[in-house]
C-alpha cells in the first residue's frame, strides 16, 4: 500500500539551500505526506517565483536615481493622499489565491483517512487490523500487545541501548490506542511522519501500516519534562 | 539635599541586603538537595548501611581513569532495613549520585537525571543496586558523592529508615589530582548576563542624564529628572519607557537564545543540563513575545498613534502609565526563578498537567503570577487604544482616512482585547491548581488537559497576529513613503487587516491538529486556516503594486521593509504546509514549525520593528540616524538571519523534534551512539549556531547607531522622509503637548464625487456625526 519514497528532501536541498550538499537520501514521512509535500512544494515555488520576481524587478526598476527628489503622488503633510487603486486588479488577487487554496484544501482532505480512519471502515478488529496499546510515562514508552500473536506484536528491550522495543509485522494494519499516565506526551513515528498526542485521561488513536523492514525510532514530540529528549523507543518491523 | 540623603541611605541598605542575601548561594544548598540527607525519607544516618561503588563487571573502582574514556559503574548499598526482604515490602532502596566532573549517562529506566543529579526512578525504587555510564573528563580528578537510602518499605517515613553517604574518588592517569577548571554553568551565565544588561541599562540612564547638560551637571538634579520619567503620564515618555524596557528584554531573550544555540551546536552536548535547557526555552518564548515584541510595538503605538490621529494624548493617560508599569513588575516575577536555578520549565505554551501538577520548580508559580500581571497590562492597553482611536481622532478625520499604522494598532488591540481574557482565565486556573490545589487540570480528579490547550490557543493564535499586524502597518507606511506614492488599495488594505483579525479567532485549532481533539473539529480548522492566505496575499500584492510606477528611495527603513516582504512571504508559504493534516502529523512539533514561526515573528515582527526604529527615530529624538551603519546592520542581519532559520526547515523535515535538550545522529565513523537523525543534522546545527551569533551581534550595530546618533547625530527636520500623516507635521522631537490646536485633515480625493455613499460604505464607514467626539 505504501511505497518507500525518496526524494523530497534531496530536491529541497538542491533547489533551496545549496547545490553542494547532496546525495543523502532522506526517507521519512508516509506516502500521503510525501505526495502532498511535493504538490505543496511545487506551488510554493510558483508563488515564490511570482512574488520575488515581482519584488526584485520593482526594487531595481523603480528605484530613484541619485539626487532625485520625486513625489509621484504629491504627498503633502496633513493631506490624505490621492487614492491609488484598481478594483479589478484587487479582485483578481482575491480570486486567484482563493482558487489555489480551495484546490490545496481539497487535495488535503483525502489523505486524512490515513491518519484517523473510522475503524468500521477498515474492517473487523483482529482480522483486518490489530490494536496495540501505547502508554507514555515520564520518560519511557510502554506497549501492550493484548493477546496478539508474538509474530504480530512483541514487546522487548533492546540489548544494546536498553530502550523498550516493539516488534511488528510488515504490511499489517495496526491501530495504536494511545494514552499517558502523568503528563501529555506524543509518540512520533519519525519514519512514517505520524504522531498523535498521548493525553492522560483520554484515549487517542493513530493508524500505522509499517511498509519497510528494519529498526526505526519512536520519539516524544510533546514537551514532557526533563528527559523529554531521551524518551525514545525502537520499532522493529520484520517480514 | 534632604531627598538625596534618603536615597543614598536606601541604596546603601539595598546593596548591603543584596550582598548579604543568600539567594546566589542558595542553589547549591537549596530545596531538593541531598548534600546532607535524603529528601524522600526523613530517616537517620546509620553505619549499618554501607554504600558501594564498583566497575560494571564487579571489579573494584580503579584509582585512576583514562581521559575521555567511558566507564560503566555498578553501585548500591548493603545492610539496613532495606535488605530485610519480607514479602509485600516495596520501595526498599533509593540513591542519589553526584559526579563533580565528567558526564553521567543513564542506562535504563531504573534511574533518572534530576537537575544534573542521578537518582532512582519509580521503577528503580525496589532495587538495591543500580548501574550508570560515566564519561571521564580530559583531566583532573572526579569525586562521586553517593547517598543511599535503605528503607523498610512500610510506606511511611520515619526513623526506622536509614541512609548513608560515601565519596569515591578517581584521578586522571598521571594527573596530579587537581580539579579541572570548571566549565561555565549555563544558568550562571544567564543570570550574570541579565544582571550585566541591567547594569548597562543603569549606566546608560546615568550617561543620558549627563549628556543632557554636560556643563551644568549636578547630582541634585538627577532625582527630579528620573522621578519625572518614572511618574510621567505623557504618551511620548511612556512610549520611550516601553521602548527601553522592550529593548532590554530583547537583549535578555537574545542571550537566552544564544545559550540555547550553544547547547544545540553539536550533538550530545552537555553545556546545559536538561533542567536548565527547559527553563531557557520557556523563558526565551515568554520574554521575546510578552516582554520584548509587545512592549516595543506598544512603544511605537504610544508614540505615534496620538500624533497620527491628531490627539494630544491617549484617552486615559494614567491607565496608560499603569499598563506600562505592570510590565516590569510582571517581568520580575516571570524571571525571578532563574536566580535560584528553578525558573519555569514548562514551555511558553505551558501544556497541562505538566505545568500545574508535575513541574516542581517554584519559578513556574511565579511565572504564572507574572503573566497574570502582563494580561492585566494588555487589557488596560487594549481599552486605552481602542477608546483613543474611536473617540479622539481629530474631528476632520474619518475612519477611512486614518493612517494604516493607526488602523493596524486598532485591529491588533481589538484582537488582544478580545482574546486575552481566555488566557487570563487559564493562567488563574493553573495558578490556583499550583497554589491551592484546585483540580482544573488534575486528570486523576477529572480535570481536562485539553481545556488548557483550548484556552491557551484561543488567545495564542490571535496573539501572534497582535504582534504581526502592527508590523503590517509599519511596512505600509514605510513602503508607501519610500516609494513616494500613496499606498495601493488603501481600503482593501484596511479590509484585509480587519479580515486577518477576524480569521485569527477561528483558526486557533490548527495548533492542536495532533492534540487528540475530535477529528471533525480538525477538518474545520484545516479549512479556516487555509483561508488566512487570502487576506495576507492581498496585503503582499498591494505592497508590491505600491512600488509600481513609484520612485523607491533607498533608506535603511526601506531595506528593512523589502527584507520584511521576502522573509514574511517565505514564512507565509511555509505556514501553508501545516493546515494540511496529513502533512501536519509529520511537521507538527518539529523544527519546521520552529523555522516557520521564526520566519514570521523575526522576519515579520522584528524586521518591522527595525524598520520602524529607523523610520521614526528621527521623529522621536530629533536626530538623523547614520545610514551607513544602518545599511551594514541590514546586510549582516539579513544574511545571517536566513542562515540561522532557513536550515531549520530541513532539520524539521528530517524529523528533528522541538524542545529536545539534545539530539543524537546515527552511527558514523566518529561516533557509535545510536541516534535518530542523519549525520548532516549536526553540521546544519553548527552552521545555525554560528549564524545565530552573527545575527545577535549585528543587533549591537543598531544599538551603537542609536547611541551615537543621540549624542552627535545631525538635527532632523520635521518631515525627513516626506510622509503625509500628522506625525510629520510637528517638530522633531515633538513638543508637549504635541499640538497647540488640533490639526485639520484635508482629503485631496473629496473634491470630486468620491463622497458618494453606497450600501457598503454606509455599512463599513459609519457617519461619525452620530458619535460623541471628545477632545
Amino acid at each position: 500500500m505504501i511505497t518507500a519514497h525518496v526524494g523530497f528532501g534531496e530536491r529541497l536541498t538542491t533547489v533551496c539551500i545549496t547545490a553542494t550538499v547532496r546525495g543523502i537520501a532522506v526517507d521519512v514521512g508516509g506516502d500521503a505526506y510525501n505526495e502532498l509535500f511535493d504538490i505543496f512544494f511545487g506551488w510554493s515555488i510558483v508563488v515564490s517565483v511570482i512574488v520575488f520576481g515581482w519584488l526584485l524587478h520593482h526594487s531595481f526598476f523603480y528605484r530613484s536615481k541619485d539626487g532625485e527628489t520625486p513625489n509621484i503622488d504629491d504627498l503633502v503633510v496633513g493631506e490624505f493622499p490621492r487614492h491609488y487603486h484598481n478594483t479589478s486588479l484587487e479582485i483578481t488577487w482575491v480570486i486567484i489565491p482563493t482558487i489555489l487554496i480551495l484546490y490545496l484544501t481539497y487535495i488535503s482532505l483525502g489523505p486524512v483517512s490515513d491518519v484517523w480512519e473510522d475503524p468500521s471502515v477498515v474492517g473487523v478488529e483482529g482480522v483486518d487490523y490489530f490494536e496495540i496499546e501505547l502508554t507514555g510515562s515520564q520518560w519511557f514508552w510502554d506497549f501492550d500487545c493484548g493477546n496478539l500473536d508474538s509474530d504480530l506484536c512483541n514487546v522487548g528491550v533492546d540489548d544494546e541501548t536498553g530502550l523498550s522495543m516493539l516488534s511488528v509485522k510488515k504490511d499489517v494494519v495496526y491501530r495504536f490506542n494511545i494514552t499517558a499516565t502523568d503528563v501529555t506526551h506524543s509518540p512520533y513515528f519519525i519514519q512514517w511522519g505520524a504522531k498523535e498526542d498521548a493525553v492522560p485521561g483520554i484515549y487517542t488513536s493513530i493508524w500505522l501500516t509499517p511498509d519497510i523492514t528494519g529498526e526505526f525510532f519512536i520519539d516524544c514530540a510533546e514537551y514532557c519534562g526533563d528527559d523529554h529528549a531521551y524518551m525514545t523507543a525502537i520499532l522493529e518491523v520484520h517480514e | 539635599m534632604k531627598v538625596n540623603k534618603k536615597i543614598i541611605a536606601i541604596t546603601t541598605l539595598l546593596i548591603a541586603s543584596l550582598l548579604l542575601a543568600p539567594s546566589l548561594q542558595a542553589r547549591s544548598g537549596g530545596i531538593n538537595n541531598v548534600d546532607s540527607s535524603c529528601t524522600c525519607h526523613s530517616g537517620t544516618a546509620s553505619s549499618d548501611v554501607s554504600p558501594f561503588m564498583t566497575l560494571g563487571n564487579g571489579s573494584a573502582l580503579p584509582s585512576e581513569f583514562i581521559a575521555d574514556e567511558t566507564y560503566t559503574f555498578s553501585f548500591g548499598f548493603t545492610g539496613g532495613p532495606g535488605t530485610v526482604t519480607d514479602a509485600g515490602r516495596q520501595n526498599t532502596g533509593g540513591f542519589n549520585l553526584v559526579a563533580n566532573s565528567g558526564t553521567l549517562t543513564i542506562l535504563d529506566n531504573s534511574t533518572q537525571m534530576i537537575a544534573g543529579q542521578l537518582t532512582h526512578s519509580t521503577l528503580g525504587n525496589d532495587q538495591m543496586n543500580w548501574s550508570v555510564e560515566w564519561t571521564a573528563p580530559s583531566s583532573g580528578s572526579a569525586n562521586f558523592q553517593l547517598t543511599v537510602n535503605s528503607v523498610n518499605g512500610d510506606g511511611t517515613f520515619g526513623d526506622e529508615d536509614h541512609w548513608a553517604q560515601s565519596t569515591f574518588t578517581m584521578n586522571a592517569v598521571g594527573g596530579s589530582g587537581e580539579v579541572a577548571t570548571s566549565s561555565a554553568d549555563g544558568i550562571t551565565v544567564l543570570f550574570s548576563a541579565i544582571l550585566l544588561v541591567a547594569l548597562m541599562l543603569f549606566i546608560s540612564v546615568i550617561y543620558v542624564f549627563y549628556r543632557m547638560s554636560p556643563d551644568s551637571f549636578s547630582w541634585s538634579a538627577f532625582v527630579p529628572w528620573i522621578a519625572d520619567w518614572l511618574t510621567s503620564t505623557d504618551h511620548k515618555k511612556i512610549g520611550t519607557l516601553y521602548f527601553v524596557a522592550g529593548l532590554f528584554y530583547f537583549v535578555v531573550g537574545g542571550v537566552i537564545a544564544l545559550l540555547i544555540r550553544i547547547q544545540l551546536a553539536v550533538p550530545g552536548n552537555d553545556f546545559l543540563t536538561p533542567d536548565q535547557y527547559n527553563q531557557f526555552f520557556t523563558l526565551h518564548g515568554t520574554v521575546m513575545i510578552f516582554l520584548a515584541a509587545m512592549p516595543l510595538l506598544n512603544g511605537f503605538a504610544n508614540w505615534i498613534v496620538p500624533l497620527q490621529i491628531g490627539a494630544k494624548d491617549l484617552a486615559f493617560p494614567r491607565v496608560n502609565a499603569m499598563a506600562f508599569w505592570l510590565n516590569p513588575a510582571g517581568s520580575i516575577l516571570v524571571l525571578c526563578g532563574v536566580f535560584s536555578g528553578t525558573g519555569a520549565d514548562v514551555g511558553w505554551t505551558a501544556y497541562q498537567p505538566l505545568t500545574s501538577w508535575v513541574s516542581a520548580h517554584p519559578g513556574t508559580t511565579f511565572w504564572l503570577g507574572g503573566q497574570i500581571m502582563l494580561v492585566a497590562s494588555s487589557t488596560l492597553a487594549g481599552i486605552n487604544f481602542i477608546t483613543t482611536i474611536c473617540t479622539m481622532r481629530t474631528p476632520s478625520m474619518n475612519w477611512m482616512q486614518m493612517p494604516l499604522f493607526t488602523w493596524s494598532i486598532l485591529v491588533s488591540m481589538m484582537c488582544l482585547f478580545i482574546s486575552i481574557p481566555a488566557f487570563g482565565v487559564g493562567l488563574i486556573e493553573a495558578f490556583l491548581d499550583r497554589t491551592v490545589a484546585t483540580a482544573f487540570f488534575n486528570t486523576s480528579a477529572g480535570g481536562d488537559p485539553l481545556l488548557w490547550s483550548h484556552l491557551f490557543w484561543y488567545f495564542g493564535h490571535p496573539e501572534v497576529y497582535v504582534v504581526i499586524i502592527p508590523a503590517f502597518g509599519i511596512v505600509s507606511e514605510v513602503l508607501a513613503t519610500s516609494a513616494r506614492r500613496s499606498i495601493f488599495g488603501y481600503k482593501s488594505m484596511v479590509y484585509a487587516m480587519a479580515g486577518i483579525g477576524f480569521v485569527s479567532f477561528i483558526v486557533y485549532g490548527h495548533h492542536m491538529l495532533t492534540s487528540g481533539m475530535a477529528p471533525w473539529l480538525r477538518f474545520v480548522m484545516m479549512l479556516t486556516t487555509m483561508a488566512v492566505a487570502v487576506p495576507t496575499g492581498i496585503k503582499i500584492f498591494n505592497w508590491l503594486k505600491t512600488m509600481h510606477g513609484g520612485s523607491l528611495v533607498y533608506r535603511t527603513h526601506t531595506l528593512w521593509s523589502l527584507g520584511f516582504l521576502v522573509t514574511f512571504t517565505l514564512g507565509g508559504i511555509s505556514g501553508m504546509f501545516f493546515p494540511s493534516i496529513a502533512m501536519d502529523t509529520h511537521l507538527h512539533e518539529t523544527y519546521f514549525v520552529v523555522a516557520h514561526f521564526h520566519y514570521v515573528l523575526v522576519g515579520g515582527t522584528v524586521f518591522g520593528i527595525f524598520a520602524a526604529i529607523y523610520y521614526w527615530y528621527p521623529k522621536m529624538t530629533g536626530k538623523m540616524m547614520n545610514e551607513k551603519l544602518g545599511m551594514l546592520h541590514f546586510l549582516i542581519a539579513f544574511i545571517s538571519y536566513n542562515g540561522l532559520f532557513w536550515p531549520m526547515h530541513r532539520l524539521g523535515l528530517l524529523g528533528m523534534t522541538r524542545r529536545h535538550h539534545t539530539y543524537f545522529i546515527q552511527a558514523n565513523e566518529y561516533s557509535d551512539v545510536v541516534g535518530t537523525l542523519p549525520a548532516e543534522v549536526a553540521s546544519w546545527n553548527t552552521f545555525i549556531t554560528i549564524n545565530a551569533f552573527i545575527f545577535g551581534l549585528s543587533t549591537l550595530i543598531m544599538v551603537t547607531n542609536m547611541i551615537i546618533t543621540l549624542v552627535k547625530g545631525k538635527k532632523a527636520p520635521a518631515d525627513p522622509w516626506g510622509g503625509w500623516s500628522f506625525e510629520w507635521l510637528v517638530t522633531s522631537p515633538p513638543p508637549t503637548p504635541s499640538f497647540d490646536e488640533l490639526p485639520t485633515l484635508i482629503d485631496v480625493n473629496e473634491t470630486s464625487d468620491s463622497k458618494k455613499e453606497n450600501w457598503l460604505t454606509r455599512l463599513m464607514v459609519p457617519n461619525d456625526s452620530n458619535e460623541e467626539v471628545v477632545n
